[in-house]
Formats: C-alpha cells, sequence, structure tokens
C-alpha cells in the first residue's frame, strides 16, 4: 500500500481511482485573488486505489460545480460501484476536469 | 457549460447507462501531425488545450459512439454544436474509446417544444427530454429574476452596494 494523504493532480495526467466513502469537510482558506480568509465546504472521497495501486488516501473536490455532479451518487455511495478518472487541464478559474466513468468489473 | 446543464448530464448519463463507461468535458479536434511529431500526442494536445472545444459527454460501445450536449433553457445552441462535434469528432485523433464505431448525436434537454424534435430529425441528432424535480426549482428562480418584485430587490441590492461603496 502507497502511502500518501492527500491526491494532487497533476495537469493532464490521469488519476484512475476508486472512491470508498466520502463526506462535505468545511475548509478554512485564503482567497488568492482578494487575500481574505474564508470557508468554503470541499467534497471529500476516501481513495483505496489509485492507477491501480491500493493506497490509503483523500480526494478533495472544491470546485462546487465539480462537486454538483456527484449529486446522485452521494446518497446512495453508488461511487463506490465505479473508476473514476480525473485529469485535470489548466489552472485557477480556468481549470477544467475531463471525467471517465467506469463501471468496475465483478466477478 | 453552466453547473445546471452539468448535472442534468450526469444525470443523464447515469440513469440511461449505469453500467456503461462515459466521459464528459471530452476535447475534440484536429491535433496539427507536425506539432505532434515535434511534441508528441500528450504534449500537443496540452498546448493546444486553450484552443480545442469540449463537448458535455460521449459514450461509446463496440458498435456506436455517441455526442452528447445538455441543454436546459435554449436547446438551439445544441443542436448547432452537436452538427460541429461531429465533424470535429472525425478529426479527434485522441478521441476517447473511439475504435471507428458509427457517431451518433444526442441532445438532452428537460422538454423539447415540437420545432426541436422536427429540426433534430432533419439534422440526425436524437432528442431525449429528461426531467429532474430540480428544474422545477431552477425554472421558478429564473422566473422570478424578471419579475418586478425581483428587479426592486435587485435595484435596491445595488443601491446599497454604491452607498457602502462595495461595488
Amino acid at each position: 500500500m502507497v502511502l500518501s494523504n492527500f491526491i494532487v493532480l497533476e495537469e493532464g495526467k490521469p488519476a484512475v481511482m476508486h472512491f470508498t466513502d466520502h463526506e462535505i469537510q468545511p475548509r478554512a482558506i485564503r482567497d488568492s485573488l482578494t487575500g481574505r480568509a474564508k470557508t468554503i465546504n470541499v467534497l471529500v472521497f476516501q481513495v483505496d486505489e489509485l492507477n491501480g495501486r491500493a493506497v490509503s488516501s483523500e480526494f478533495s473536490i472544491t470546485a462546487e460545480r465539480a462537486a454538483t455532479n456527484f449529486t446522485s451518487f452521494l446518497e446512495d455511495k453508488s461511487y463506490r460501484d465505479y473508476l473514476w478518472t480525473f485529469t485535470a487541464r489548466g489552472s485557477s478559474f480556468q481549470k477544467e476536469f475531463e471525467v471517465i466513468k467506469t463501471p468496475l468489473k465483478r466477478g | 457549460m453552466a453547473q445546471r446543464e452539468t448535472r442534468l448530464l450526469w444525470e443523464f448519463l447515469q440513469d440511461r447507462y449505469p453500467d456503461e463507461v462515459w466521459a464528459t468535458n471530452v476535447e475534440l479536434g484536429p491535433l496539427p501531425p507536425e506539432v505532434i511529431e515535434a511534441y508528441g500526442v500528450t504534449g500537443t494536445r496540452n498546448r493546444l488545450r486553450p484552443f480545442r472545444r469540449r463537448i458535455d459527454g460521449v459514450h461509446w460501445t463496440p458498435k456506436v459512439y455517441e455526442l452528447i450536449e445538455a441543454k436546459i433553457r435554449d436547446p438551439l445552441p445544441g443542436l448547432g454544436a452537436l452538427v460541429v462535434y461531429q465533424l470535429l469528432a472525425e478529426e479527434t485523433p485522441d478521441l476517447i474509446g473511439y475504435t471507428g464505431q458509427p457517431f451518433r448525436k444526442v441532445l438532452v434537454a428537460p422538454f423539447a417544444p415540437e420545432w426541436v424534435t422536427v429540426v433534430g430529425r432533419k439534422l440526425g441528432v436524437e432528442v431525449v427530454e429528461f426531467w429532474r424535480p430540480w428544474i422545477a426549482d431552477y425554472f421558478e428562480e429564473i422566473q422570478n429574476y424578471f419579475t418586478r418584485d425581483y428587479r426592486i430587490k435587485r435595484d435596491e441590492r445595488k443601491r446599497l452596494r454604491e452607498l457602502l461603496g462595495v461595488a
């Protein structure tokens, strides 16, 4: 098992993840433009597999737009039934995510 | 793509293809061979990212490749975009999951007036009506946006902002 507490996406590099659980966490951040401190809600997934390797890690989604997409998966935690490939492109406000959902093969 | 349209798309994909592979926010468009020669496919893709178009979603099987756009308020840009996106998809060397399947264009909307269905048929676009309860709240919200009461409240907020110097 690889120890890495947080998964950080590298631009243009796909990360294939399996989520086991999630929670919405309040986080205090400093706005990079205004310099002001504020609290935001972050969707945090527990990750047990990253690019085919077992890990014990977390993947956070701060973008409300990206987090909203998971709405229908959160209630019953059905995100567990899939592998999620995230590829980040661009940075800051220009950041975009390509997301691929792949059903887990069950033997 | 607006936040609510992304949500509509995700819910549609999950409803229609719960056990299949799909992808969202997918880049489309040709990559110049001379740039690929210099930087490889990934390098070229990264360099040209800001100039490429993105389709809302794609879904594929060995038999068909679906190009999907979701529109909530106005389906017209979705119809037009799909025609262009198919032309781009045909020229996209790094299109995920594409192995030469025939393309199918799909427009997802909460409801489709008759003209959308008719034009969709002529353009070869399958128009899918897909409704979710939260869309009613959204329509109510935007409907109120243009009412007298809302305009008064908005003007009051604007006046206060100017007064307090926080515009």
